[in-house]
């Protein structure tokens, strides 16, 4: 490879990961979502397990996942603090997709430059600028594109034990994984239709992909399949906030996200490979698009997953539009080849370095002030105590207060999840204090944790029902001395239970 | 059987029979073996329990409860675990038979009669007293007889033809598809009419066996009224039903889904699109029935060995993925039927509810009706032999979808009484599953705390409750 190609590459490498590593050590906390993980991490580390049976959750239940990656979060972990684990870790991963990225790009393109605008484009992309997110994602995406890339290159013997390998992996660390597999099956459709000869061994590696990944998903899942049946798809999200898990995903949204350029260069160079080019190779990855929009679409994977993957192969295909574009200048009269890069370099600045900044800067994360209210039940309050808190604080409740939750964002195989959800927003807004204290106490609630967040979700400025005497103020982290202050955040304990008679509910 | 080993593709090894009678049985013991050292009942499926309790009741429409009848009357109730054994070794005899008459290839009729034997649907089937076992027995004799070059066979064949279409009337279209495939498809059949017929047109003879089923058919629907299917036995939920890893209680494992798929693409070059039609009538009645499934997955099972015979057979170009692709398969496939077998087991009539619907039995007047969830009306009609209020059987056309029928989503007892009063329901059966699965805060089992709500017998969780 060139010097100044590999040095750019380098360079943009070193950048990303700079500037991902800036906003998360900027932003102090990790996003609601990472605390699961940041719990299984440590419990792998303490016990060599993970908390397939766990105590706190949902007041204690059963959950099953890939854990592939908790392990290699543990293993870091080894060597470095978790704080430092989960901020650099997951940076470095998606910081590496501009790598993988480029070496995708450089083998359909065979244009080094316009790989390195692929490369570019991933590393900037704005829907990855989930600077604090310490989650699966984080290392699904860099595994997924070094299988695409092992199953491009999979004529040489090398690379079939590569995919192998990265496959193997993936199959461990995301379910998602059969977004590839549909992906494979479009792109062996569309070879049918386009009249292009599949290579053998691309279909014997697709069959076996299939059968493995069934396989593990059976093996890891047996238990939630046979519960939930097909609606372990959905995860067993309660129907009520199903819509915020599987949005329909509006296309000014998907363009601000994924940037105008590489969306609008995707689109062609899709219609190009389709209907005049017919490149082999960009089938494989016109495949992937066309699968990631249907199963988007049909709602049966959430849209949080499948737009990153999708902004990354529309980055690759970009390398192909590059090139076809400088191909075209060059063949026309105008002089401006030399200048063409650059302008292309600042528009696509312009348009993916300032949303991706804002992205970064409006993670969804808990403020210091909310980590200590959570903190400070670890040690004040009862062990088996269960605390209420929003649904995305559940996470928090158990890995900082070590407490038991009603609910969190981890929702399969819990039977009850609708009426929990019924409950958990009943109690941020009813103003019966008798119909709290009944929900409180059948789920075995003992202290309300009231938040910022809590208040803007639901409007309100306190719980309607603490004016009685079953409600006392415990924690107030604004002057956590004098709890006449109101601070951001609250802490009550209950201090009721109602007793509840046969005869009652007739 | 000097002819049987005539040939090393197509004719069978006494010592292959032996094996592939040795794996079904295996199988379909296996449930068995589980029930006894779980001490649960040893009658497999809520069809048996069906069928058992409707020999008691016998009439035109439900004439293939006779043989179950008459082998209630002989065979002592110890043993009756043991004819659904016998019944899947005469289907796997009769079609080993059949398959060698036909010249079906060796390896593409045992690796299909392993596969059946692996799938839940044909276990659930063919190790409880179905109907469906004696459809098949039928069908196979009535094709086997074909076979035979002599004018009592095929009076006997047309004769086993018109029994088989009186179990339901799907059943019955289908078995008209296989014949009309069989008389147009299968080679030297209009030689060996033409042999057995003397002289007449052997077209004519398939004609008249084809239009004597089609009127059985008719007669035994408008006449008989026999159903338009047998079950379903278990709420129906339209697409988990079709999978068995996906908690369906029959259905097939997906790993066959799978098989079946790449099947359909692989065996589409060899333009044999006869196939096509049992299983696109097997699967739109599947819709409306998930029971029907059973038929379908023979269909899926066949194709399925078709393809993955083609994929064994075609030279791979990484050797070393091919061994590994079926390697998980096979793992696959076992570990779906083995999962399988466990939760059919699990899901059998305990010890303690079997005491528990004795007691009511014992217990209670002659005409009583019992309130239970529909799932146990077939277990509660033979165990107690009470009418049921709920049963996923009823002739009234009741299909019950949602698991949990009106009489339990009452939260009032000034709604609940009044119809429990109306429907003269005195007793109720309550299980520990229904205490899992239902909720404890609200609906009838909350209301089982009020007064007029008795706990007459009680133990390990199968409950009889009195209402006075």
């Amino acid at each position: 490879m060139d010097k100044k190609i590999t040095y750019g590459l380098l360079s943009i490498f070193i950048v990303v990961l700079v500037i991902r590593l800036y906003f998360a050590f900027t932003i102090p906390n990790l996003t609601y979502d990472s605390y699961f993980h940041l719990r299984q991490v440590e419990n792998i580390v303490d016990t060599g397990l993970p908390l397939f049976n766990d105590p706190l959750s949902y007041g204690g239940r059963e959950i099953r996942f890939l854990p592939f990656f908790h392990y290699l979060m543990a293993l870091f972990n080894l060597l470095l603090p978790l704080t430092l684990v989960a901020k650099i870790i997951p940076n470095l991963l998606i910081a590496s997709l501009t790598l993988i990225i480029f070496f995708i790009s450089n083998k359909i393109s065979n244009n080094p430059t316009a790989s390195l605008f692929s490369a570019g484009i991933a590393g900037f992309l704005p829907i990855l600028f989930n600077t604090n997110s310490f989650t699966v994602a984080t290392l699904f995406l860099p595994l997924m594109f070094l299988t695409i890339y092992a199953f491009l290159n999979v004529e040489q013997p090398k690379y079939v034990y590569m995919y192998l390998l990265f496959f193997l992996l993936l199959c461990l660390t995301s379910p998602i994984t059969f977004l590839l597999l549909v992906g494979f099956g479009i792109y062996l459709l569309l070879s049918l239709v386009e009249g292009i000869k599949i290579k053998e061994r691309e279909v014997e590696i697709i069959i076996f992909s299939l059968f493995f990944y069934a396989w593990v998903q059976l093996l890891f899942f047996k238990n939630t399949l046979l519960a939930q049946g097909i609606g372990f798809i959905w995860q067993n999200v309660p129907s009520t906030t199903i819509q915020q898990y599987f949005p329909n995903i509006s296309l000014a949204y998907a363009i601000i996200l994924i940037s105008i350029l590489p969306f609008l260069a995707g689109i062609i160079v899709i219609y190009n490979s389709l209907f005049k080019s017919k490149d082999e190779q960009a089938l494989v990855l016109i495949g992937l698009v066309i699968s990631t929009s249907i199963l988007a679409l049909l709602k049966l994977v959430q849209s949080a997953l499948v737009l990153p993957f999708f902004a990354l192969i529309l980055a690759i295909l970009f390398s192909l539009f590059y090139r076809d574009l400088f191909n075209y200048i060059n063949q026309t009269k105008f002089s401006f080849q030399k200048i063409y890069p650059f302008i292309l370099a600042i528009l696509l600045a312009v348009t993916l370095i300032l949303p991706a900044a804002t992205t970064a800067l409006d993670q969804k994360t808990p403020s210091n002030d909310e980590v200590n209210a959570f903190i400070w039940l670890k040690d004040n309050t009862p062990k088996n105590a269960g605390v209420l808190g929003l649904l995305e604080e559940g996470n928090l409740i158990t890995y900082y207060g070590h407490r038991k939750n009603l609910m969190d964002d981890q929702f399969i195989l819990i039977k009850d999840v609708d009426e929990r959800f019924v409950a958990l927003n009943t109690l941020f807004t009813t103003s019966f204090e008798t119909y709290a204290l009944s929900i409180l106490g059948q789920y075995n609630i003992n202290y309300l944790v009231l938040t910022p967040s809590a208040k803007e979700k639901y409007s309100i400025q306190s719980f309607k029902y603490t004016s009685g005497a079953c409600l006392k103020k415990v924690y107030s982290n604004f002057l956590d001395k004098d709890l006449s202050l109101e601070g951001p955040v609250t802490i009550f304990e209950l201090k009721c239970t109602l007793e509840r008679s046969g005869q009652e509910s007739q | 059987m000097s002819k049987v080993v005539k040939s090393n593709k197509i004719g069978f090894k006494i010592s292959q029979k032996i094996v592939l009678l040795m794996v079904f049985s295996i199988i379909l013991l296996a449930p068995l073996i589980l029930n006894y050292y779980q001490d649960r009942s040893l009658i497999i499926g809520k069809e048996s329990y069906f069928n058992l309790a409707q020999a008691n009741q016998m009439n035109l429409s439900n004439w293939y409860n006779y043989p179950f009848y008459m082998i209630k009357l002989i065979i002592p109730e110890s043993f009756l675990m043991f004819i659904p054994i016998v019944l899947s070794i005469m289907i796997v005899l009769l079609f080993l038979n059949l398959a060698e008459k036909l010249e079906m290839e060796n390896k593409l009729t045992s690796i299909f009669l392993l596969l059946l034997a692996l799938c839940p649907s044909t276990i659930l089937v063919l190790a409880g007293l179905s109907a469906y076992s004696l459809f098949l027995i039928f069908s196979l004799s009535g094709f086997l007889l074909l076979q035979r070059k002599d004018k009592w066979s095929g009076y006997l064949a047309i004769l086993c033809f018109i029994l088989a279409t009186f179990i339901d009337t799907a059943s019955g279209i289908l078995l008209l598809i296989f014949q009309a495939i069989y008389f147009f498809k299968v080679k030297d059949t209009q030689r060996i009419n033409k042999n057995y017929y003397e002289n007449k047109n052997p077209k004519t003879i398939n004609l008249r066996i084809i239009s004597i089923t089609t009127i059985s058919i008719i007669l035994a629907t408008l006449v008989l009224k026999i159903p338009l299917f047998i079950g379903p036995f278990h709420a129906q939920q339209s697409f988990n039903d079709f999978i068995s890893d996906l908690g369906s209680f029959s259905g097939m494992s997906v790993f066959l889904l799978i098989l079946f798929l790449m099947g359909l693409i692989l065996t589409w070059k060899h333009k044999d699109y006869w196939i096509y039609i049992p299983l696109a009538f097997s699967l739109a009645l599947t819709f409306s029935n998930t029971y029907f499934i059973f038929f379908l997955v023979i269909i899926i099972a066949f194709l399925a060995v078709k393809g993955g015979l083609i994929l064994w057979e075609k030279e791979w170009n990484l050797p070393e993925l091919k061994t590994f692709t079926f390697l998980l398969i096979i793992l696959g496939l076992a570990f779906s039927t083995i999962t399988y077998v466990d939760r059919l087991s699990q899901s059998s009539v305990s010890s303690a509810e079997m005491e528990a619907l004795n007691w009511i039995g014992d217990n209670s007047p002659q005409d009583a009706i019992i309130l239970s969830l529909p799932e146990n009306g077939e277990t509660i009609s033979y165990f107690a032999q009470r009418e049921v209020v709920y049963s996923f059987q009823q002739k009234s056309g009741l299909k019950y979808l949602d698991r949990t029928p009106p009489l339990f989503k009452f939260d009032y007892i000034k709604d609940l009484f009044p119809e429990l009063e109306k429907e003269k329901i005195h007793y109720l059966y309550i299980t520990q599953k229904m205490r899992e699965d239902l909720p404890a805060d609200r609906g009838l089992l909350y209301l089982l705390k009020n007064e007029r709500f008795k706990l007459a017998y009680s133990s390990e969780g199968a409950e009889a409750w009195v209402f006075e």
